[in-house]
């Protein structure tokens, strides 16, 4: 007590109250909103790879009519999303808006071209038609 | 108790030690395996051989030309039937597909259940692309083959 000197003490006046809760609360919000915005940069590519096996799947498929135009669709969609939110992935969403977009191309010629003959001649897709069913 | 420990290492050690985009493509592979089960079963069970049934190409109908994916049901019968070169000469990218699924899978496997090395994360993709650009030049083959020189690949 003898070594305690007042003149260091400072006496602290005015002090303002930051309330704590408010300031973090909106800290926070603003601090959400930015990072839900920005890209996934966690190296995740779930978009992209589901994208390039719909986009291969489509190319495959573009004979089956409706399921080609589908999975066509959802590879150029996918590609999309996943150039938007994954960084890593563009090469990926690529080569899968590629080949989704080929599938869907070549199965939208392929049906309109089928309904285009079918108007011309309307015993092709009825035996079109037996033949699937006989495969089945 | 013993077994639900077990499972649930299993677990830890599957989500750990794939990386993000090789996990994806394992499960896609896990679900194709699946699928060639079912397939499997089905025929055990109900005598229905999926690779016997002809599905009409629309493709073919409309233009007269192959798809892309011509050939392909008669190339994995070949290669089922054990024969290797009817397989590639009806569908080239298909055995190179399963190799490259088979060492994949395998290979996966081995580093989640063993810790035997395997390849750096995504460096299956690659594969991935040569797959696609086989189908593609494969494809551009057959046409100029039936176009050019009038030869059709399945009489």
């Amino acid at each position: 007590m003898d070594g305690f000197n007042n003149d260091n003490v400072e006496t602290v006046e005015n002090v303002e109250t930051v309330d704590s809760n408010k300031g973090s609360y909106s800290e926070t919000t603003a601090y959400d909103t930015t990072y839900a915005s920005e890209p996934n940069a966690n190296g995740s590519k779930v978009f992209a790879i589901i994208s390039l096996v719909c986009g291969i799947l489509a190319i495959l498929c573009m004979c089956c009519g409706w399921f080609g135009i589908i999975l066509g669709v959802a590879a150029v969609v996918l590609g999309i999303l996943s150039i938007k939110k994954e960084e890593d992935a563009k090469g990926m969403a690529i080569a899968g808006i590629v080949c989704g977009g080929i599938g869907l191309l070549v199965a939208i010629i392929v049906l309109v071209t089928a309904g285009a003959l079918s108007s011309m001649d309307p015993d092709a897709i009825t035996d079109y038609v037996e033949q699937l069913e006989n495969s089945l | 108790m013993r077994s639900q420990i077990m499972l649930n290492s299993l677990k830890t050690a599957y989500k750990n030690k794939l990386g993000n985009t090789d996990r994806i493509l394992f499960e896609l592979g896990l679900v194709a395996l699946g699928i060639g089960f079912a397939a499997v079963l089905l025929y055990f069970i109900t005598g229905i051989n999926v690779l016997r049934i002809k599905y009409p190409c629309a493709f073919n109908r409309v233009t007269h030309l192959c798809c892309p994916g011509c050939g392909g049901t008669r190339s994995l019968r070949a290669l089922l039937n054990g024969e290797i070169l009817k397989s590639i000469y009806d569908y080239p990218p298909l055995l190179y597909g399963v190799i490259v699924y088979v060492v994949f899978m395998v290979r996966c496997f081995l580093h989640i259940c063993f810790g035997v090395k395997k390849s750096p994360d995504g460096a299956v993709v690659k594969y991935i692309y040569i797959f696609v650009a086989l189908m593609l030049i494969q494809w551009v083959v057959k046409l100029v083959a039936q176009l050019a020189f009038g030869y059709y690949w399945f009489v």
